[in-house]
């Protein structure tokens, strides 16, 4: 994603928190979730690009996984590090990510698969239901003994 | 919801969100898989890694710098590893390294039969371009290599593949992804010769499939000019437009079809697709012309 496409999801990710939350001193609140989306975006951008192909952050917001493929011709190499805005070091409590998440749930509601975001430079973004992972990955090419665990589950 | 009035600009884009947001958009597994496949961001080998989503989640509560960076870097560290990983003891490693490198072509005919239990050196043997006919049916009729995606694609795009394993293939699969691999070949061999090879009549048995991938990916090989006129005739640019961009494009189509195209008058709503398919048969038929005036056959300069 380019820093427009990150801006946008950030800031409709956090107005939906915020919705729910319905927390007070959402001036300082609200800056801060932006500011903490735009680096958590930038962040599995650049952890993806380390992968020679698609990967799966699997349950990203609780109950659903994401996808991240790029094209096979890509010019897309590393992505730089984004310059940590001092809002975003404002520790936001992970279960917020659970109201996101019921933003989420009803918006696929009667939804039959998936949702995918094409970025400017040709990687998609696919979310779909963790309950529908395997179908999900079918429809991508991937059998289920395909996916390779990367350690990173040993990190929390 | 009380807190929401309060100022700044940023906040108005809430009431302008759809559903899924701006940006996502809902798509059928369906659709999704046509779009993997169109825009070639499956994967060849049929993997994917996966990353902890709740590691990545935790960067939400992390409030130093150096905390943040350094889980980014930890989870770059495991991708990589997983990008690098050799999980091969030595013996079948090596193993592995003869059947990618060999060229005696009864040599990987042996090692099929001796490491048919041994998924990576089978997985490196049908990506090897020397493997004979016999070698390409173990793999092909094995039940269990026959579900390995990354063997299937590996052959799928074998330029050894034999017309004979095309066709066991496109009786015995029904991945969509290796059959659009096996049109791809069918169509780059049937170019590649001066015949009406029996890859020509491959392709022309795939462009009836169901699938407009498939379709596409076969149609450039097709060598009968009666069945491109036939393809023409059948499909309109309303239902199948890059069909006709396909027939438009390829020098066996004949010239009164082509003409045809070149010259279609269609509705203003569908204008910008019938100037790419009477584009491309202007093209063809410059091209054929100019071949002939230097004394080329019809199809001889792919």
């Amino acid at each position: 994603m380019n820093t427009s496409e990150r801006e946008m999801f950030a800031i409709q990710g956090a107005a939906r928190i915020g919705e729910a939350a319905n927390s007070v001193g959402w001036e300082v609140f609200g800056d801060a979730l932006e500011q903490k989306l735009m680096l958590v975006l930038n962040a599995i951008d650049r952890v993806s690009a380390q992968a020679p192909g698609p990967v799966l952050i699997d349950e990203v917001i609780p109950g659903f996984d994401l996808v991240v493929a790029k094209p096979r011709v890509s010019n897309v190499v590393g992505i730089e590090a984004a310059v940590i805005d001092p809002r975003a070091l404002t520790p936001i409590d992970p279960r917020n990510l659970e109201l996101l998440a019921e933003a989420v749930r009803a918006a696929f509601e009667g939804n039959g698969g998936a949702g995918v975001f094409e970025s400017a430079d040709g990687t998609h973004y696919v979310v779909f239901p963790t309950a529908r992972r395997d179908e999900a990955l079918a429809s991508m090419g991937i059998s289920p003994s395909g996916v390779d665990y990367s350690s990173s589950s040993q990190l929390h | 919801m009380t807190n929401s009035a309060s100022g700044a600009p940023m906040r108005d884009i809430r009431s302008a969100a759809s559903d899924l947001g701006t940006g996502f958009k809902p798509v059928s597994f369906a659709d999704l898989s046509a779009t993997f496949r169109e825009h070639n961001l499956y994967p060849t080998n049929g993997r994917i890694t996966s990353v902890s989503g709740k590691a990545v989640a935790d960067i939400m509560g992390m409030h130093t710098v150096v905390a943040i960076e350094s889980r980014i870097n930890d989870l770059a560290a495991a991708v990589r590893d997983v990008a690098n990983r050799d999980v091969l003891n030595s013996v079948v490693g090596e193993s592995v390294v003869i059947a990618k490198t060999s060229r005696k072509a009864h040599e990987l005919f042996y090692m099929a039969g001796m490491f048919i239990n041994h998924r990576e050196v089978m997985r490196a043997l049908a990506k090897n371009p020397n493997i004979d006919e016999r070698t390409q049916l173990i793999l092909i009729n094995d039940v269990e290599l026959g579900m390995d995606r990354e063997i299937q694609m590996g052959l799928a795009h074998n330029p050894a593949l034999s017309d004979t394993s095309m066709m066991k293939i496109i009786d015995e699969s029904d991945d969509q992804f290796v059959l659009k691999g096996v049109a791809m070949n069918a169509a780059f061999r049937s170019q590649s010769t001066h015949d009406d090879s029996a890859y020509a009549k491959i392709c022309t048995l795939l462009s009836t499939s169901p699938d407009p991938v498939i379709r596409l990916a076969a149609i450039p090989g097709i060598k009968d000019s009666s069945v491109l006129r036939e393809i023409a005739a059948n499909n309109s640019l309303y239902l199948a437009p890059r069909d006709l961009e396909a027939v438009a494009g390829n020098a066996h189509t004949p010239d009164d079809v082509l003409e045809q195209l070149a010259t279609k008058n269609f509705p203003a709503l569908q204008s910008i697709l019938s100037i790419q398919v009477a584009d491309r048969a202007r093209l063809t038929l410059a091209n054929k012309t100019h071949q002939s005036e230097i004394g080329y056959e019809a199809g001889s300069f792919y």
